[in-house]
């Protein structure tokens, strides 16, 4: 296989993805670094991670198909943070430039994130003592180390900085953690159970990974007191009337609810019938 | 406190602790002090941040510093107040991304924000997450001729410019609220 025909096979809208195609990429990556030709290391460095962020939003989707949502999670996730590192060495195009179907994963990672329930992530807090450089194997140092950076590549390889010493600190919960990776499993199952109605819906209306699809947050007036004047009693029950009661508690007045909206091409707003819940 | 939206906060306050300070702490890096003395633009470690912890900084000092060394105008000299010995830093996987103390002279006040507010806008960037959705705590000690004056910021930051703009204004009238 030549580059140009890994190419074309990336630029497809892939649903399966032969082991041989990574091996041949793989090799050919080896071989120039072996070669020590950089241009061309970086080049099967980003058409291997194209191909793998390719085929974790295809795992990804046929997880979440099979509901098995845990794992659909961790490899959004994943790919999510490989298509990062993609972006911070290569660009990886824009909606109307997009051969590689990158910018449209991105957008989807995102809108699928958006559909997971998971809310209290788990956090281990460490401290960070001792890191090496994966690239020239140095310790890293405040003054006079290497100056490999982090999450670059060189020669085909992605420089990370591995971490050789740390002590953990604590384990936390939190709602809103830098990385979502760890997702805190609910100990009152009764209390706490996670609903992934959404993601069901969605599955109900695609009959392709690569189709178009919007989420919408619309916000709709409760309708318990949609025809409630502001002097009547207020519905509730408390006895009081509707403007010293429920009228100036959003929470109750109003609830937000997510459309799933169908497209066919990025941009068109196709009248389909839209689902709600 | 000001409030500058329901989602940011700056405050400016009058503090004991100026550059003298820092070359007295323990953690102070004695074998490089000739060069950390020439430092204009200062990151120290917080202390006590939990009961008995050692001084830590932040999870992405390494990459603020990597930063502000890359991008430092004329006129900033950046360093950092320990050596690898005394170098922890704590991951807390937190969201707000949360920066490195620093301790700078009066006259680059103006410098440090552009800093500041260009490594939150490539950390940003380099995530692919939008200023508006991301927080990020910032916390600046200024040192002039007659006063040493502590900027606070946090919440979000596509504030935060502006926010660092108000305080500037702030420490140079002299007031402290
Ligand atoms: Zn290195
Ligand atoms: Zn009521």
């Amino acid at each position: 296989m030549t580059i140009t025909e890994i190419e074309q096979f990336l630029k497809k809208q892939n649903q399966i993805f032969p082991d041989d195609i990574i091996r041949e990429i793989e090799q050919k990556r080896a071989e120039a670094i072996k070669a020590q030709n950089e241009e061309e290391a970086n080049e099967y460095w980003r058409l291997a991670v194209i191909y793998y962020v390719q085929k974790g939003y295809i795992t990804m989707y046929n997880m979440v198909r099979s509901k098995n949502y845990r794992m659909a999670w961790e490899t959004l996730r994943q790919t999510d943070m490989q298509l990062v590192t993609l972006g911070r060495n290569f660009s990886i195009g824009t909606s109307l430039d997009d051969p590689y179907h990158l910018v449209y994963i991105r957008d989807m990672l995102n809108k699928y994130e958006l559909l997971f329930p998971y809310e209290i992530f788990v956090c281990r807090e460490s401290l960070i003592k001792e890191q090496k450089c994966s690239i020239c194997g140095e310790t890293v140092k405040l003054r006079g180390g290497c100056n490999h950076v982090p999450g670059k590549i060189y020669m085909g390889e992605l420089c990370m900085h591995e971490t050789t010493d740390f002590e953990y600190k604590d384990l936390k919960a939190v709602r809103d953690p830098f990385d979502k990776f760890e997702i805190l499993e609910p100990y009152e199952p009764k209390e706490m159970t996670y609903s992934f109605a959404l993601l069901e819906m969605l599955m109900g209306s695609l009959r392709s990974p690569y189709e178009y699809w919007e989420v919408e947050i619309v916000r709709d007036k409760n309708p318990e007191y949609a025809r409630v004047g502001r002097n009547d009693k207020c519905p509730c029950g408390s006895g009081k009337k509707f403007k010293h009661c429920c009228m100036n508690d959003e929470k109750k007045m109003y609830f937000d609810h997510y459309k799933i909206r169908m497209m066919n091409e990025p941009g068109e707003n196709v009248d389909q019938p839209l689902r709600m819940i | 406190m000001r409030h500058i939206s329901t989602k940011s906060n700056i405050m400016v306050a009058e503090v004991p602790t100026g550059f003298a300070d820092i070359y007295e702490k323990p953690y102070f890096a004695v074998e490089y002090q000739e060069e950390i003395k020439k430092a204009n633009l200062l990151l120290i470690p917080s202390e006590n941040i939990r009961e008995g912890m050692e001084p830590v900084f932040p999870e992405f000092t390494s990459d603020f510093l990597r930063y502000l060394r890359a991008n430092a105008g004329e006129g900033v000299v950046v360093d950092i107040a320990v050596d690898d010995a005394n170098y922890r830093r704590l991951v807390l996987h937190s969201s707000p991304v949360a920066l490195a103390t620093m301790v700078v002279r009066d006259k680059i006040l103006e410098q440090c924000a552009d800093l500041v507010v260009g490594f939150l806008k490539e950390m940003a960037d380099g995530n692919q997450r939008y200023e508006d959705e991301m927080d990020t705590y910032v916390n600046i000690i200024v040192e002039g001729e007659d006063f040493i004056r502590k900027i606070m910021f946090t919440g979000r930051v596509s504030e935060c410019r502006e926010a660092l703009d108000l305080a500037i204004q702030e420490v140079f009238r002299g007031g402290a609220r």
